[in-house]
């Protein structure tokens, strides 16, 4: 009878320590850790922006610093639910590579002040102006571009109070939007040698304002001119024909930086790998 | 009655002639014709070709109305544009032109404005509608942009 039981207790430790061997095994096999690793990849939460609305100040950001890099490329839904404002380069964006499914209100040669005056979206067999395109459809996310066709105004302080008054209102239409407010490209060193007006003299003046008036503002200076930029400070030559509007390659560039410079609100993205 | 016999014979073969010569002389295709002038003709700008979704955008047309499209554009550094339409019918290619020509008036609004350097040409740009075709660009260089747009027309002729 004693000798039975024993020998049932060796079977029960022998099949434990056999089920515990093979959990061991299993666990450091290299298929198992590849599989834990892609599951990680694919389905990493994106980073939570800080508490609150987005619009609403938080003491975890620091408004007056650009937008820092994610932890991942952001899959292109994110921009599903966000809204495109600027001159002919955001035109450029759209047209070769930008996001799709993104809504993009553009003109060319648009400035902060026609943005509430030039009827330039279609609404039916209408066109609005894009602040009352903005008053009709609401968006989770709006990426301004605006400053390159003021740089020649007389007066760098109206642009920039212009500019404040734009994001102003906004934020008055689309409270809890995230709202990023991109510098201005650059352009290349020879446009910028020839031209008194269209400079990189003039755009990195203007890109300090727009970045100070996005701190006041409490939105989010994106700084995207650093996506196609050279080392020193200029848009590459082969990036465009007239020093100043970017060729499909460069948008490309242009939007991978839009992927991964960004933050996320209320509604959110899968982040497509860490990197 | 032979002889209306043989008048009707004669009218039937001018007419099948006639078909014939017709079909051969309207046998485009949008891509390659869009592709030739963006070969040919020398632009300011370097033009890139878009998509169709990307089309729609710039020439909102009726989806129904296009049997193939191509369209090209500057990086916005000009106005130069390639846009050449197939449509399904020569009623549908009338729509299109008045599309291409709301394109047109848009373009001269914008760049009167932002670069008026760029006006001669969207005030005599190249636009033909024949058939079903409708063949638009941009360029300053309309003698040429005919010159292709002819040979691809009707150079492939044949008797």
């Amino acid at each position: 009878m004693m000798a039975a039981k024993r020998g049932r207790w060796q079977v029960l430790n022998f099949t434990v320590l056999v089920l515990i061997s093979l959990i061991i095994l299993f666990y450091f096999s290299p298929g198992f850790k590849q599989e834990l690793a892609v599951a990680q990849t694919e389905e990493i939460e994106p980073p939570l922006m800080p508490a609150g609305e987005p619009n609403q100040q938080s003491s975890a950001y620091d408004f007056h610093s650009a937008v820092p890099a994610a932890a991942g490329t952001i899959a292109e839904d994110y921009f599903q639910d966000a809204v495109f404002i600027g001159d002919s380069r955001t035109t450029g964006l759209q047209l070769f590579g930008g996001p799709t499914e993104a809504i993009y209100y553009t003109a060319t040669g648009l400035k902060v002040d026609t943005i509430s005056t030039k009827p330039v979206v279609a609404s039916g067999k209408q066109k609005i102006t894009i602040m009352e395109a903005l008053d009709q459809h609401k968006f989770d996310k709006i990426y301004i571009m605006l400053g390159i066709n003021e740089l020649g105004w007389a007066y760098s302080d109206l642009f920039i109070k212009t500019y404040g008054e734009v994001i102003a209102e906004l934020k008055k239409i689309a409270p809890a939007a995230l709202i990023y407010v991109q510098s201005i490209l650059p352009v290349t060193k020879k446009k910028s040698l020839q031209d008194n007006v269209y400079n990189q003299q003039n755009i990195n003046k203007y890109n300090e304002l727009i970045q100070q008036m996005a701190a006041e503002q409490q939105v989010y200076f994106l700084d995207a001119a650093a996506a196609v930029k050279d080392d020193e400070g200029y848009l590459p030559s082969a990036a465009t024909t007239d020093g100043i509007h970017l060729n499909p390659a460069y948008c490309q560039l242009w939007f991978d930086y839009l992927q991964q410079y960004y933050l996320v609100g209320t509604t959110g993205g899968v982040v497509k790998d860490a990197s | 009655m032979r002889r209306k016999i043989c008048l009707s014979w004669v009218m039937l073969l001018m007419l099948l002639a006639a078909g014939c010569g017709q079909s051969s002389k309207l046998n485009l295709q949008a891509a390659e014709c869009a592709e030739v002038l963006w070969e040919r003709i020398p632009f300011t700008d370097t033009l890139s070709a878009i998509d169709e979704q990307m089309s729609m955008v710039l020439y909102p047309v009726d989806e129904k109305d296009v049997a193939a499209q191509q369209v090209y554009v500057s990086t916005g550094a000009t106005a130069e544009e390639i846009a050449v339409f197939e449509a399904v019918d020569a009623a549908a290619a009338e729509r299109l032109k008045e599309v291409v020509l709301q394109r047109l008036a848009e373009q001269k609004a914008s760049y009167a404005d932002y670069l008026p350097v760029e006006l001669p040409k969207l005030e005599d740009p190249y636009l033909r509608v024949t058939g079903p075709y409708v063949i638009f660009c941009v360029s300053g260089h309309n003698e040429k942009v005919s010159k292709e747009v002819e040979q691809l027309l009707y150079g492939n002729e044949e008797g």
